[in-house]
């Protein structure tokens, strides 16, 4: 019975399958199945969102049950026990939670249990990015504007004049001797 | 006369539905087939899972170099390339990596002593300019400029520069304005900002 069920349930797939592989591009094409999978799961899942983010940071729980409409806990190391809120008018379930910034960066496990026993995973990302005001020095030489090294204006001024001066008295000196 | 009443009830039930349909589909995003059949299914997400960059290409500006990582400096702010590597781009390994949620961070030198480095043309980038990033899971993550700005380097605004998670950015930086030479270089640092626009 249950084998006769899969193989009609293979076949009222199929077409759509072949449509979703014919229409997504050739490197989107092996991700297809995953809708699918949810599909034949009944539709639980939980997604983070935004499923990266820096340790203090807040993100969003997006889940549904199936059929169940009762609120649902989702549970991490990442950030402890958060209870979903069922959305009006839909299957979803709905919450938040801030990831402490003492966490550690790596990838979590986030668990969603159902009031009805069905579960599903979704994994989170945990960066522990430092934020620098200053900037990087990504600047070896000074030759930026076209050129060579740019002599700072201080130093030139004084030495065009310290040249000039002892030009100057060069030809002083010059014009004094022969007389 | 009840002759053009069908044909005309069944034109505006078929309009009413294609409006419908139309009016749903701007609400809910670009209509995908998934989507189309399995509507309380998980939406598909935009973003990749992690993978760290390897290749950089602009080609607005005809730059194409390899990519390493980089971490933390003594003064605390991202590491640039070593002078060695100025030819290189370097990958803030503690970021997000490019195609995952967050400002991924590429710094590259503008130039050394020896003239011209990866980074030179990048403060003449224009917004709408698509930057390919190739990753070692072998896929390339197409992001737009969006935003092209120089701030002082003293002063970097870190929520604009590190704090949005709200998709999967990037953010080129590199050196820009007055020379003022010792330990801080150039005055100014240049900020590409760009945004996810394709996955390949």
């Amino acid at each position: 019975m249950s084998g006769v069920q899969r193989m009609v349930g293979a076949a009222a797939l199929l077409p759509a399958a072949l449509l979703t592989a014919l229409l997504a591009a050739p490197a989107t094409a092996p991700a297809a199945p995953s809708p699918a999978l949810a599909h034949a799961q009944g539709g639980v899942f939980v997604q983070v969102n935004p499923n990266t983010i820096q340790a203090g940071y807040q993100v969003g729980i997006h889940a549904s049950c199936g059929e169940d409409l009762n609120p649902a806990t989702v549970r991490s190391r990442a950030f402890g026990e958060v209870t979903l809120t069922p959305l009006p008018g839909s299957r979803f379930l709905q919450g938040s939670a801030t990831v402490p910034s003492d966490t550690r960066a790596g990838q979590y496990e986030v668990d969603l249990r159902c009031a009805n026993g069905n579960r599903a995973q979704a994994e989170l990302f945990v960066l522990g990015m430092s934020q620098p005001t200053r900037g990087p020095n990504t600047g070896g030489g000074g030759a930026l504007g076209g050129g060579g090294p740019v002599v700072p204006a201080p130093l030139l001024v004084g030495g065009v004049s310290a040249a000039a001066l002892a030009a100057g008295i060069g030809l002083l000196r010059a014009r004094r001797r022969p007389s | 006369m009840a002759r053009w009443r069908v044909p005309l009830a069944i034109g505006l039930v078929l309009a009413g539905v294609f409006g419908l349909g139309l009016a749903v589909g701007q609400a809910t995003g670009p209509l995908s087939l998934p989507r189309f059949w399995w509507s309380d299914d998980e939406p598909a997400s935009a973003a990749l899972p992690p993978s760290r960059p390897v290749r950089i290409e602009i080609p607005a500006l005809d730059i194409e170099a390899k990519i390493h990582k980089v971490g933390l400096a003594e003064d605390g702010s991202i590491a640039a390339p070593s002078l060695r590597r100025a030819d290189e781009a370097g990958w803030y390994e503690d970021g997000p990596t490019p195609g995952q949620y967050g400002p991924a961070v590429i710094v590259g030198h503008v130039d050394d002593r020896r003239g011209p480095a990866v980074f030179h043309k990048l403060a003449s980038i224009r917004p709408g300019a698509r930057i390919k990033i190739t990753r070692r899971d072998d896929r390339v993550a197409v992001f737009r400029v969006t935003e092209v700005k120089q701030y002082d380097k003293a002063a970097l605004p870190a929520d604009e520069v590190y704090g949005d998670f709200s998709r999967p950015g990037l953010r080129l930086i590199t050196c820009g304005g007055r020379w003022v030479g010792g330990s801080t270089g150039y005055a100014d640092n240049v900020v590409v900002f760009a945004t996810l626009v394709d996955t390949e």
